[in-house]
């Protein structure tokens, strides 16, 4: 279900993000992760996943933590952590209320990004499976060989770059046969609504944002 | 300037950037680990300095591969939404990053007019990034409240970080990759 | 009717079609047959317009439709609606996630009124019989599901004529069946050109079939060969099977691939000596190979050796066992030939071969001149002859070869067949050979094992 168009959600969450990198307000960062946490709450997308992410960020968290009380400042400290915790808030919201098929309907209709980068990046993403086993593959073909390949191995990124180099081939002309062109007009089967009040739902969200960095 | 970037080219980018995200998938382990073993000592950040070479390695390998004005940009654009739809520790930061970090290994083939791919590319690319990285990590991160020895420590280990990643293991896989043929 | 005219490819110096001349008349099935790695899939893809564009030849010659020259006028959507083809590899065939997402991708890059789309999509499933595909991600589809899935697509598309590159590769022979009837329906309203290794499997449907002649480079009308009904079949195994040890053993084995179950075996043993394996496509023969690598789960236990590969450490392992991918490329290493036959000649443990017996091997499979050329840029033929003489050079005591004979002509596949039957002369070596190819094995085959509703038979032992 689409509460807001996708394009406004992810310009908004950006803006968001951006926007708190350089200020140093706590109140402000906890907020976010509140009603960044109602959000999911209300659209029942806390999932264990979540959850694990938003564990996993004790990590970070506590190295800060250290980090800033020997060399840095208390203060500093507080506000990187409640910001690290409202960029993964912000990111969940995104991530789990929106599939990459509604982002990139929105981006072609809405913002009107060329189709060629649309397209060509979902195709490459669903391909994210067969590059797995591809780089799976490769190692052990290395096995095979007595060789252990690393992440410090460039035969490793070059063996899986030249499977890279002809998946993009393979799936340009699959598209082609399927009629995509790059810069040709297409029809819309699914429309995604940007409507008013899509804007005055982000401008209010901003509005708040900005309230509360200035005024608490 | 993002003309010239065909469907092949963006499919393509949007496949390193995958590649890089399943071999540093294991890396990411890497930096929970080092932060832990770090934090006692109050230099979890230095995980962060230590491993940047791996996060950006994206942006370059592309450069090198599709010498087109954008690709090191776009690139890492496109890898940072694989990354936050992926499962990102990192969340919203993560495309914000992507930018940053795109627009700094941008910059050091954009210096070179797009036309020198070899050692010399190594040297500004690494310089570029590291410093515009730096800057921007020290308005963003709170490295301003840092001291100015700590700062030095995260500034060195970022530029040898960045070297060898972005530069050196780079330049190794696109030098396989010429001597394959097949970027005809 | 589509007419081919003068019609010459060639890559940098290297001719791959010359004077290729053909008329595909309205509402026939042709059938284009010739070895690996000749020009047919070239051709259908210069019909196709897919080439030169996405390749780095040179194209002259005139293609015609109905009279009209060259449709290079024609954008690719509108291209789309008179000429369509279905590729040999439907994985990378497709943008979309879902079968569904495809099919409206493709019917909104046809720029087809959003209000008929949805009845599009319907009657395109139905035609194919995979109404419950629908909302099915494509990657997690069969060969021959996928291959519906993309005829699906053309009939959407509905264009005048339908390519088809080698389509059932990958196909299991009910989804197989299936096609080619469907196929022949097509044929009322369509023209319909097939590239295929094997005609036999079209005699049924077929009206031309045209071979692809070496010496012109080009093709000439022919009819059905008889006797390509025959390379398939199995044969008499002449050795006994007693003395025999137990190589590979599978206990209480279950195998599946997502939901679809692969095998169900109590309790199966392939001995030493060489094993054909042989069965249908898609009934899991890769995914066994797959599974005592230890690179797909299982239920039960897999032996080597009387112990459970879960118990030989990871050094041991890849010493005693090795494997032949299916795809050249996969295997290889280094870039050039002989910097891959270095590799193994050092990397080996067990050191089957002198450097003098691997130089006999190099001259008799014809690499010796080819040394130092990029292993990228052979021929198939060329590459798999390399990926074999390489692993061979490794000296497991366990050699699984995954189609080890594909894309190899007449010539090759002696050399490759006496090659193999030295190594297990003279070393010893034990090796499970997956080949649809039969014929030309008999001299080098101990046994023959076949999978078969999702269990594995020893063919002509005792016990049968």
């Amino acid at each position: 279900m689409i509460l807001i168009n996708p394009s406004i959600k992810l310009i908004t969450v950006l803006i968001i993000a951006l926007e708190i990198s350089f200020t140093q307000s706590t109140i402000t960062n906890i907020l976010i992760v509140l009603i960044g946490f109602l959000y999911l709450l209300i659209n029942n997308k806390i999932t264990w996943n979540a959850l694990l992410i938003l564990l996993l960020a004790i990590i970070p968290t506590v190295g800060i933590f250290m980090s800033q009380n020997m060399y840095g400042t208390a203060a500093m400290g507080n506000i990187l952590v409640t910001r690290l915790y409202a960029y993964i808030t912000l990111g969940l919201t995104f991530t789990k209320t929106t599939t990459i098929q509604e982002l990139g309907l929105s981006l072609e209709q809405n913002l009107k990004m060329p189709t060629k980068f649309v397209y060509g990046f979902m195709g490459g993403f669903n391909l994210i499976n067969y590059v797995k086993q591809d780089i799976a593959d490769i190692k052990q073909a290395a096995h095979f060989r007595n060789i252990n390949l690393h992440f410090w191995s460039p035969s490793l990124y070059f063996k899986a770059i030249l499977s890279a180099i002809r998946y993009a081939e393979l799936l340009s002309e699959g598209m082609e046969s399927h009629g995509f062109s790059e810069q040709a007009y297409r029809t819309h089967y699914k429309k995604i609504a940007l409507n008013k009040s899509d804007y005055s739902k982000a401008t209010f969200i901003l509005l708040i944002l900005q309230i509360s960095i200035v005024f608490i | 300037m993002f003309k010239s970037l065909n469907l092949k080219n963006i499919i393509l980018m949007t496949l390193i950037s995958i590649i890089c995200g399943t071999i540093f998938w294991i890396a990411g382990f890497l930096y929970n680990i080092v932060t832990i073993a770090l934090t006692p000592m109050g230099l979890a950040p230095l995980a962060n300095d230590l491993l940047i070479g791996l996060w950006t390695m994206a942006g370059p390998l592309s450069g090198y591969i599709i010498k087109k004005a954008g690709s090191s940009l776009i690139a890492e654009v496109l890898g940072s939404f694989v990354e936050m739809f992926w499962g990102g520790q990192w969340g919203a930061s993560t495309v914000i990053s992507g930018i940053e970090q795109g627009i700094a290994s941008e910059l050091g083939f954009t210096i070179l007019g797009y036309k020198i791919y070899g050692w010399v590319s190594i040297i500004s690319t690494t310089i570029t990034t590291t410093i515009i990285t730096f800057i921007w990590d020290w308005f963003r991160n709170g490295y301003s409240a840092y001291s100015y020895q700590m700062l030095i420590l995260l500034f060195i280990t970022r530029l040898v970080s960045i070297f060898v990643f972005n530069g050196i293991l780079t330049k190794l896989i696109a030098n396989l990759l010429e001597k394959s043929t097949i970027l005809k | 009717m589509l007419q081919i005219e003068n019609l010459n490819y060639q890559i940098n110096k290297n001719w791959i079609l010359k004077n290729v001349n053909l008329k595909f008349p309205k509402n026939s099935i042709s059938i284009i047959q010739g070895p690996s790695g000749c020009g047919k899939s070239t051709l259908l893809k210069c019909i196709a317009k897919l080439y030169p564009k996405h390749s780095n030849g040179k194209i002259s010659g005139n293609i015609k439709l109905n009279n009209v020259q060259n449709f290079n006028n024609l954008s690719v959507n509108n291209f789309c609606k008179e000429i369509s083809i279905m590729f040999q590899n439907p994985n990378y065939q497709f943008a979309m996630s879902t079968v569904e997402e495809e099919l409206i991708f493709t019917l909104e890059n046809l720029q087809i009124e959003p209000n008929l789309i949805g009845t599009k999509i319907i009657n395109a499933l139905k035609f194919c019989n995979i109404e419950s595909l629908k909302k099915r991600k494509i990657n997690t589809l069969s060969g021959g599901e996928k291959q519906k899935v993309s005829l699906a697509i053309i009939y959407a598309m509905n264009s005048n004529i339908i390519l088809l590159d080698e389509p059932f590769v990958n196909v299991d022979i009910n989804s197989q069946k299936f096609i080619i009837h469907k196929l022949n329906e097509l044929k009322e309203t369509k023209t319909i050109i097939i590239v295929d290794h094997n005609a036999a499997k079209y005699n049924h449907i077929a009206d031309y079939y045209y071979k692809f002649d070496e010496q012109n480079l080009n093709f000439k009308i022919t009819e059905l060969n008889q006797s390509e009904l025959n390379k398939v079949s199995n044969f008499t195994i002449k050795r006994n099977n007693q003395n025999k040890n137990d190589l590979i053993t599978l206990d209480n084995f279950q195998l599946s691939s997502g939901t679809k179950s692969l095998l169900n075996i109590k309790h199966f043993s392939f001995k030493n000596g060489i094993t054909l394996l042989t069965g249908d496509n898609g009934t899991g023969k890769s995914s066994l190979f797959k599974a005592i690598l230890k690179r797909q789960k299982y239920i039960g236990e897999v032996l080597i050796n009387q112990v459970s590969i879960n118990k030989i450490r990871s050094k041991k392992f890849y010493k005693t066992i090795g494997l032949i991918f299916q795809q050249s490329d996969t295997q290889f290493i280094k870039i050039t030939v002989k910097e891959e036959m270095e590799l193994s000649s050092k990397q080996t443990k067990n050191c089957f071969y002198s450097d003098k017996q691997i130089q006999t091997m190099l001259v008799k499979a014809g690499l010796d001149g080819i040394l130092n050329r990029v292993i990228y840029t052979l021929s198939e033929g060329q590459k798999k002859k390399v990926q074999i003489i390489s692993m061979l050079i490794m000296s497991n005591p366990i050699l699984l070869l995954d189609e080890p004979f594909n894309g190899l002509d007449d010539t090759s596949f002696n050399q490759m067949v006496d090659i193999l039957t030295y190594a297990k002369n003279h070393f010893n070596q034990n090796m499970i050979i997956i080949s649809h190819q039969t014929k030309g094995l008999e001299k080098l085959v101990d046994q023959q094992v076949q999978l078969k509703n999702h269990k594995l038979i020893e063919i002509g032992s005792d016990s049968n």
